[in-house]
């Protein structure tokens, strides 16, 4: 007959044991985790030293010295003069094309059988043609040519600017002194016109692009 | 022991047993109790050994489990400390730091007491100078032959490394070892020095910061004011000024006007601190904090803003004679070509006159002269932390009415141009003296310093600094829209019994932009030549002026100062007293 008092003390000692098993279990596992960590530890070091190497090197390669005999060499770059600067927003926006715009369109109506407008809205192929032979047209006349669709209901706003690229960084403020609208011309023929007017090619992309049909464009999106 | 005593004790009584088997019949039971208490005996002692060992390993386990200390994370920081400090200038970038490096050792007891060679010297001389390939190969034989230990190469790359173990010969050993490395080369080596092989710095801060460089504080990089990118801008132009003029050397400094601290100094000819040899210790010598010159016409403005503030000019249009030389005693003080019968200040400036130079100085008085050089430095070392300051050669006392006049025009005393650049700064800035510093000033930590000028003075000389510019013989160093303003100086090298008439110190002392300075800027020639490239001149505005106004557009908009044409000081109120008088 196996004793109360046994079964008690078996009892208790398979709780230490059960306990021990877990505690050495969990301590492994936080060892295991440390040396992790000191692995990671390590590996970091050794990429860090690493980079010191690489960035030593990068700098060794690029220094000062280097970097000027490669310019007199090669590229030839020198200090930037006085007009390469902008010192203020106004002559930052100097550099960019002024806009006349018309009046705000509080309510507009696209009748998209009718009009060329939605003919080139409709045919986005075009477009660039159509672009480029109406700002051919504008800056012939050398002035600003606001276009808009008639019989339509839409009032396509739009300008072109009538000054030859290339010359101006600084752009003054006279272009608009030039600007001459016409709130009611018909736009149909300007559209329709044959390429012969397009520039020829080469012309930097910023004379060729006509703000027209990007307005023209996101009105007809409407 | 127990194990082999009781191996021969249980094999006799069975060999026993074996050849007594037939006489001895009747005890067969009583042995084979025997044998079985030997063989339990035996089992129960190798278990034992088994159990023992087995709980020593389980032990052990548990121990290297519980109080191991092989796992503790090492600390980064603690593992990648350098023995030395880096040192980085104002921006970060690194110029000096701790850099493991392999170098070409040559170790003739590495294979112990063997021949030092595998193969012949000369087969493997060839191969080093396959991968090496400016050595000598009949040198790098006969190193090899000596047996002596010893540099084939200081320092070579990891991959050149690689190579030399692939030749298979363990005398050649690439050491990897810590050194200290200056990634751009000769880059501001003045101001860095080196280290030498003692482990203590040299020369530059190196040697300042040795105790910070080495101490527990070695982890944070020790910040200069200096601009890597200014300063290699400005050694570049005056280099070139340098090739251009055949000068003997060059020196320069940069200052913040308003904090004393040193954006760029450099002094040529200059060493490689990668690389100490023995001939270029001379080149060590640091031109701008440790030779003193006599710097000639950069000394004017200085009198005249004594005077100024002395209230003994009274007025910019006030004249003085300048048709003939001016006597003093058996002196005779001459300019260096006739200007004019009588020129004001404006005029005597822009032209660089002595002779008005010298009765302004004469008006002012010795005391207030000498006072005034006095609150301006010249008369002690230079402020700044490098180890090489040179002392003015400087008159005590009392001074003659020849020496005061003397010295208005930069003869007579002798200081660095570094004192110059200080006296600068303070001329103006406002007014206001501060050391020179070589360590990087926190915004608004800038040091009081002391007043030296008024207000109005420094307006008024940043005024006619730039008239010198615009119209006198600083031209050459205007560069456009960066408003710059300064002074030439051209004095002769004392010598022997007197002036030596040949060789020459040219220097150019400026400051940009003059309607808000923020840097002073001086450069010197030391003996430049007539060339053709000089339009065969010699004197500052031939050589300094023009380095000054090369350098200014390279480093103005890396300092934040941009050029503007549009923008200049005012100088309505002096200009039309240029048209006098000529």
């Amino acid at each position: 007959m196996i004793s109360r008092n046994f079964v008690q003390s078996l009892f208790w000692a398979g709780g230490v044991a059960l306990a021990l098993a877990l505690f050495f279990a969990i301590m492994l596992q936080v060892k295991a985790v440390n040396s992790d960590i000191a692995m990671t530890e390590r590996s970091i070091i050794a990429t860090k030293k690493q980079l010191m190497v690489l960035e030593t090197e990068f700098q060794t390669r690029a220094r000062q010295q280097q970097l000027v005999q490669w310019n007199q060499v090669d590229f030839g770059y020198t200090a930037p003069r006085a007009d390469q600067f902008v010192d203020a927003s106004g002559s930052l926006a100097m550099l960019g094309r002024p806009v006349e715009v018309e009046d705000a369109v509080l309510m507009a109506q696209a009748d998209v059988a009718s009009d060329r407008f939605a003919q080139v809205a409709t045919q986005p192929a075009e477009r660039p043609e159509a672009a480029e032979a109406s700002f051919a047209a504008a800056s012939a006349e050398n002035r600003v040519r606001t276009a808009r669709a008639d019989n339509a209901g839409i009032r396509q706003l739009a300008a072109v600017i009538e000054k030859p690229r290339p010359a101006a960084v600084r752009v003054e403020a006279k272009p608009q002194a030039k600007v001459e609208t016409r709130p009611s011309v018909a736009a149909k023929p300007k559209v329709a016109e044959p390429k012969q007017a397009a520039p020829p090619p080469g012309t930097r992309f910023a004379e060729r692009f006509d703000l027209d049909s990007v307005i023209a464009g996101s009105e007809g999106a409407n | 022991m127990a194990t082999l005593a009781l191996d021969r004790g249980a094999r006799a009584p069975f060999a026993e047993t074996q050849d007594t088997a037939p006489r001895r019949a009747p005890n067969r039971a009583e042995d084979r109790a025997q044998m079985f208490g030997v063989a339990r005996a035996r089992v129960t002692l190798i278990a034992f050994l088994f159990a023992m060992a087995t709980a020593v390993l389980v032990l052990r386990v548990l121990m290297l489990g519980m109080f191991d200390a092989g796992a503790v994370p090492v600390r980064a920081a603690d593992t990648l400390l350098p023995d030395r400090g880096e040192i980085t200038d104002r921006n970060g970038v690194v110029l000096a730091r701790d850099f493991q490096s392999y170098a070409l050792w040559f170790n003739p007891e590495a294979m112990d007491g063997g021949p030092p060679l595998a193969r012949p010297a000369r087969e493997v001389a060839r191969e080093l100078v396959a991968i090496f390939p400016d050595m000598n190969e009949a040198d790098l034989t006969r190193k090899l032959e000596s047996g002596k230990a010893g540099y084939l190469r200081r320092r070579i790359l990891p991959a050149e490394a690689e190579r030399v173990y692939a030749i298979g010969e363990p005398a050649l050993n690439p050491p990897s070892e810590e050194s200290r490395y200056y990634p751009e080369g000769d880059l501001a080596a003045h101001v860095l020095g080196y280290v030498a092989a003692d482990g203590k710095g040299r020369v530059g801060m190196e040697q300042v910061f040795d105790a910070a460089l080495t101490g527990s504080s070695r982890g944070t990089p020790s910040v200069l004011a200096i601009d890597a990118r200014v300063q290699a801008a400005f050694e570049d132009e005056l280099l070139r000024g340098m090739g251009l003029a055949q000068a003997k050397g060059a020196g320069g400094v940069i200052l913040d006007v308003d904090t004393g601290e040193v954006i760029a100094l450099a002094s040529l000819p200059t060493f490689d601190p990668n690389r100490i040899v023995e001939q270029d210790m001379d080149k060590m010598f640091n031109r701008v904090t440790n030779q003193v010159y006599e710097l000639g016409s950069t000394f004017k403005p200085l009198t005249v803003a004594a005077a100024l503030d002395a209230g003994t000019i009274r007025s910019m249009s006030q004249e003085w004679p300048a048709g003939r030389g001016l006597r003093v005693g058996k002196f005779t003080i001459r300019d260096s070509h006739p200007i004019g019968a009588s020129l004001n200040t404006p005029q005597a400036l822009a032209h660089s006159s002595n002779i008005v130079t010298a009765q302004i100085a004469d008006d002012l008085g010795s005391r207030r002269m000498k006072a005034k050089m006095e609150d301006l430095g010249f008369n002690e070392r230079p402020y700044i932390e490098l180890p090489a300051r040179g002392f003015p050669i400087w008159r005590s006392g009392e001074w003659p009415r020849l020496t005061t006049m003397t010295v208005s025009y930069g003869h007579g005393v002798a200081v660095t141009p570094l004192h110059l650049a200080s006296a600068y700064a303070a001329m103006v800035n406002g007014g206001i003296w501060r050391p020179a510093t070589l360590r990087k000033i926190e915004e608004g930590k800038a040091p009081a310093g002391r007043r030296v000028f008024t207000e109005a003075t420094s307006a008024r000389m940043r005024q006619l600094l730039r008239l010198i510019v615009t119209s006198g013989t600083g031209r050459k160093a205007d560069a456009p829209g960066f408003r710059l303003g300064g002074k030439t100086g051209s004095a002769e090298k004392p010598s022997a019994g007197g002036y030596a008439r040949s060789s020459l110190v040219t220097t150019f002392a400026a400051a940009f932009p003059m309607d808000r300075p923020r840097y002073v800027i001086v450069a010197m020639y030391d003996e430049p030549k007539g060339t053709a490239a000089t339009s065969f001149q010699r004197t500052a505005a031939w050589n300094a002026a023009g380095a000054v106004g090369r350098t200014v557009p390279r480093i103005g908009p890396m300092l934040g100062v941009y050029p503007d044409e549009n923008r200049d000081i005012d100088m309505t109120d002096i200009t039309p007293l240029m048209k006098r008088g000529h």
